[in-house]
């Protein structure tokens, strides 16, 4: 599916984390030694045109030499998404009336997970039209999202081969029938239909087997190792390093290599410091001009991370 | 001497329903199955990803049929099973 | 004195039974069709009316009459008139003939239409509706416990079967290899249809065959069998489909028409006058060994022959959603009935006519065992030793197919070995398929009862619907009561609970009529009478039972349980005979 050169590269990591930022610069490094690198984010905070400060758009745009930028627009690939799948399903249109169906499209749209169904389709999307990119960068919306995300080809899998295997015995039954009592048809809706009976006409077999592969490449890209490239971004903070754990643990099961693990914001030495005050004074006040009218509330950092109710009541007295 | 004749060959033709009988009734079983795993978050039940399901639907008319008449005549399988199952 | 033999030759017996079916079918059952059930042949039936190609599907009237018919006849309709020709043929065949007519044809032929109406629901659905809500449930009950009686009386049977004729055991176990094979063949192979059956067919009569010209006998002992027959009853109902239920039930309709086809043309054409006595007293030792009075005994022991629940079941579970018209109802419905009345007079005719030849095949064993042939013709003397001498043979179907096996000697030179062998494969494998299809239907129905104790209890409900543990407990119960070897308790047993699920059916059919249908007049006591009648007779045998006849604990309490059901029943059907129509009444097509 892609070229064996083209190596691909997620960010993930908590929100405000500094992914994005991680991602871009690792974008610029891999443009500047010749690479074509092509950055997406799937964030949908969106931070990445902040951090190029450019405007980014839903197709791949140059901003500099050999670096294209796009961010994907959730809303508009979910209406895509849609728009596809009620085009197969016009066919059906007839029998759904019959089953009084038509209005269950709607919630489609609701459906739990239809986001990260999206975001998958999107990443299978990117990953298709490479177009001779050297390196493709994903800059992935938060932790948890991202891990469904990634979690999704293995668990359609399992459910696809399951069908796949039940629609098996499905065809073999009715073709030993057939053999006896001859072809069956069907009235549905007024129209007349044929009992399929073999693999090579059943339409449903078709689109599964045609999905599993699709998901199956999918999967295969992401196990790579040599292509794949998972790299996980940090604070060093106690909260930061936990989900870290976790996300490994869950990410090392999925089989995607992980290659790096960035601590983002580590405090050097005093010059940074002073400096970090100054920028923080000038943000302080500003959102205090953004945000007049609101109840707003400066709660310092500490040295120890409130943690039991204890701490955390004594944490609260900034808080009210 | 025709309807003895039509007869007979309903009673060999009743021979071929009985070969069947029991596998008939399996496959009804499956295509329920299938259909109500597939249709599964339309009724609240974990369903295969989204895309299969919508994938697949176009082609499933003969499955939701039997799942709407399974559905229908759930309340009295026990006289379907018991009908079928030929004791004595 | 009752008169010891009468010169009536089996002809005359087969011709009179089938001018009888034929008589009543044309008057009585056309009065049925038009006053009673009102059939109309413009209102559709839910075949035409519900058709989606899955369930609802109209059958060619001819086939579908096959397939009722095939679906209704097993081992029971033989066995029992085998047993009850203690009584002497008469009044055996009175019972077959008149109680099939009037009651158990139109109890098949109600249930039928009923399910018809009520777009192909089940009786037991119906009695649930038009009942009480318990009725339906008490349904559920009998069904399980009928199924273990089944399971443990023709287990018994089988058993002595075998004994009685160790060439059948051998035969029926290459049926079964013949089942798998054609079951592999037909359904996985996905070979030629015809080819497949001609394959069947062919390693069916090579099998017999060899058995007759090799002599192949499988000998073991009671015990033995029973527990062969255990192994048997749990590894079937765990199998799939396709493996043997299906093809064996395929093949094994093939057996019964050919069977039945033989036996009439044979009893037919072989002139012979009846050799046993045509009334031995009014009570004979059918039950249990007890002497058991005629009435209310006889439906105990011919069951199937003359009335049988489970015809209800039959034709309320899948027929009524397969016919493509009401007219055709009557054929089907009442029509088949008579057909399994009209082979159990086949079985009648060939044991009172050829009995005596077929005792001669044991002389020996019946002269050890004390029995003299001579005196047979002595009413008094076959009443009290018929039982008993049918022991060497092999039981109710080793009488049975020894007397086939004569007949067809006699009538068509086919040598008696070839004509016993084949009958008593052709009984002993529809038993087999029944011990199949009744130990999944009982497993199913457990789960079915247990239900309402889901909630209650969730952990021992999911112990209880455990299905090996459902097997087990039911393979386990079966085979303790056959162990007793008496199996002259078991059939009552089984043919009684049988007859209360026809009760069952028969009161919600008449609800049906009269409160539903709304027929009045003379026409509605055609349905009320039979079912009185019957639950009457069903109640009194209950008790007799009860009170006389002894058992183990475990056949005791489902007995009284029965009874006590049933007494709850009878309420129920007073209390829906007099209300109002239930307010859940569908509207009739």
């Amino acid at each position: 599916m892609l070229d064996k050169m083209t190596n691909i590269s997620f960010f993930t990591g908590k929100g405000g984390s500094g992914k994005t930022t991680c991602s871009a610069a690792y974008a610029v490094r891999l443009a500047d030694k010749g690479h074509k690198v092509l950055i997406a984010s799937l964030d949908p905070a969106h931070n990445l045109g902040d951090v190029f400060q450019a405007r980014l758009s839903n197709s791949p745009r140059k901003i500099a030499d050999n670096i294209y930028t796009m961010e994907v627009d959730m809303e508009k690939t979910i209406r895509k998404y849609l728009k596809d799948t009620a085009n197969g399903l016009k066919s059906m249109y007839r029998y759904l009336t019959t089953f009084n169906l038509e209005g269950y499209l709607d919630t489609i749209r609701l459906s739990p997970g239809i986001e990260e169904y999206a975001t998958l389709d999107a990443i299978r999307d990117i990953l298709a039209s490479r177009r001779g990119y050297d390196s493709i960068i994903f800059d992935t919306a938060p932790t948890g999202l991202t891990l469904k995300v990634l979690a999704l080809p293995t668990v359609s899998l399992i459910w696809i081969d399951r069908l796949i295997e039940l629609r098996e015995k499905i065809l073999d039954k009715r073709l030993a029938i057939e053999k006896i009592q001859g072809e069956k048809t069907f009235v549905i809706g007024g129209e007349k239909m044929k009992l399929k009976t073999r693999a090579d006409e059943d339409d449903v077999l078709r689109e599964l087997v045609k999905y599993r592969s699709e998901i199956g490449e999918v999967k295969e890209t992401l196990s790579n190792d040599s292509i794949t490239n998972l790299v996980i971004v940090m604070n060093p903070d106690e909260l930061s390093l936990y989900e870290t754990e976790r996300a490994v643990k869950v990410i090392n099961k999925l089989e995607i290599p992980i290659k790096m693990v960035i601590i983002n914001k580590v405090m050097k030495d005093e010059k940074m410091w002073k400096a970090r005050l100054d920028l923080q004074e000038k943000i302080v006040a500003k959102a205090k001009e953004e945000f007049r009218g609101k109840v707003l509330r400066e709660v310092p950092m500490e040295a120890i991370e409130p943690r039991g109710i204890e701490t955390l009541r004594d944490f609260s007295r900034y808080i009210f | 001497m025709s309807p003895l004749f039509s007869f007979l060959r309903g009673i060999l033709g009743s021979f071929k329903s009985r070969s069947t009988e029991y596998l008939e009734f399996e496959l009804r079983e499956l295509e329920n199955i299938f259909a109500i795993l597939l249709m599964g978050s339309f009724i609240g039940i974990p369903s295969p990803p989204t895309p299969v399901v919508l994938r697949v639907i176009p082609y499933m008319a003969r499955e939701m049929a039997v799942m709407s008449r399974r559905a229908e005549m759930a309340d009295d399988v026990f006289g379907e099973i018991a009908g079928l199952l030929d004791v004595g | 004195m009752a008169r010891d033999k009468m010169n009536i030759p089996s002809t005359l017996i087969v011709v009179v039974g089938a001018a009888i079916y034929l008589g009543f079918y044309f008057t009585y059952g056309r009065g049925l069709q038009k006053h009673v059930v009102k059939a109309d042949f413009k209102r559709k039936t839910p075949s035409v009316k519900l058709t989606d190609g899955v369930d609802y599907v109209p059958a060619n009237k001819y086939v579908l009459f096959g397939h009722h018919f095939a679906s209704i006849a097993g081992a029971a309709p033989i066995v029992g008139p085998a047993i009850a020709m203690a009584w002497g043929w008469l009044p055996c065949l009175l019972w077959v003939w008149l109680a099939n007519v009037f009651i158990g044809a139109v109890h098949d032929y109600l249930a039928l239409m009923a399910s018809v109406r009520y777009d192909g629901k089940s009786i037991q659905w119906i009695s649930g509706k038009v009942m009480e809500k318990r009725t339906g449930y008490m349904f559920q009950l009998f069904v399980y416990f009928t199924m273990v009686m089944v399971l443990s009386a023709f287990a018994a049977i089988i058993a002595n079967t075998f004994i009685g004729s160790p060439k059948a055991a051998t035969a029926a176990m290459i049926l079964i290899i013949d089942a798998v094979i054609c079951g592999w063949l037909m359904y996985k192979v996905k070979l030629d249809f015809k080819l497949c059956t001609i394959i069947g067919l062919t390693f069916m009569a090579i099998g017999i065959f060899s058995v007759m010209q090799f002599n192949l006998e499988l000998v073991l002992t009671y015990n033995q069998w029973l527990f062969v027959l255990l192994i048997y009853i749990i590894i079937a109902a765990a199998l799939p489909v396709w493996t043997l239920l299906q093809p064996r039930d395929y093949l094994n309709s093939y057996l019964l028409y050919v069977g039945l086809a033989l036996g009439s043309i044979a009893l037919i054409i072989a002139f012979k006058s009846m050799g046993t006595p045509a009334y031995t007293a009014w009570s004979a030792p059918t039950v249990a060994g007890k002497l058991a009075p005629f009435w209310p005994c006889v439906p105990l022991v011919i069951g199937c022959g003359a009335l049988s629940g489970f015809h209800a079941v039959v034709g309320s579970g899948t027929t009524s959603k397969q016919l493509d018209n009401e007219i055709n109802g009557l054929a089907i419905g009442y029509g088949g009935m008579f057909t399994e009345g009209f082979l159990s007079t086949i079985v009648i005719a060939s044991i009172a006519c050829f009995g005596v030849a077929a005792f001669g095949t044991v002389a020996e064993e019946l002269t050890a065992a004390g029995i003299s042939l001579e005196q047979f013709g002595t009413a008094g003397y076959f009443n009290e030793n018929y039982i008993r001498a049918i022991g060497p043979l092999g039981g109710a179907v080793g009488i049975f197919s020894a007397s086939y096996g004569k007949a067809l000697e006699a009538a068509l030179h086919i040598p008696y070995e070839w004509g016993r062998t084949f009958a008593a494969l052709w009984v002993s494998s529809f038993a087999l398929t029944t011990l199949d299809t009744s130990n999944r239907l009982a497993r199913f129905t457990w789960m079915e009862l247990m239900e309402p104790i889901k909630d209650k209890t969730p952990k021992a409900h999911k112990f209880l619907v455990n299905r090996w543990f459902a097997s087990a407990i039911l393979a386990v119960i079966a085979v303790r009561l056959a162990w007793t070897g008496d199996w002259l308790k078991l059939w009552p047993a089984f043919a009684g609970y049988n007859q209360l699920l026809a009760a069952i059916a028969l009161m919600t059919s008449s609800i049906w009529i009269t409160k539903v249908m709304g027929v009045t007049g003379k026409y509605k006591y055609a349905t009320i009478i039979p079912a009185l009648f019957l639950w009457v007779t069903v109640t009194v045998a209950f008790i007799w039972w009860l009170v006389v006849v002894r058992s183990t604990i475990i056949l005791d309490v489902i007995m009284l349980v029965g009874l006590g059901l049933n007494f709850i029943l009878f309420y129920d059907y007073i209390i829906a005979l007099k209300s109002l129509p239930p307010k859940e009444k569908l509207t009739v097509a």
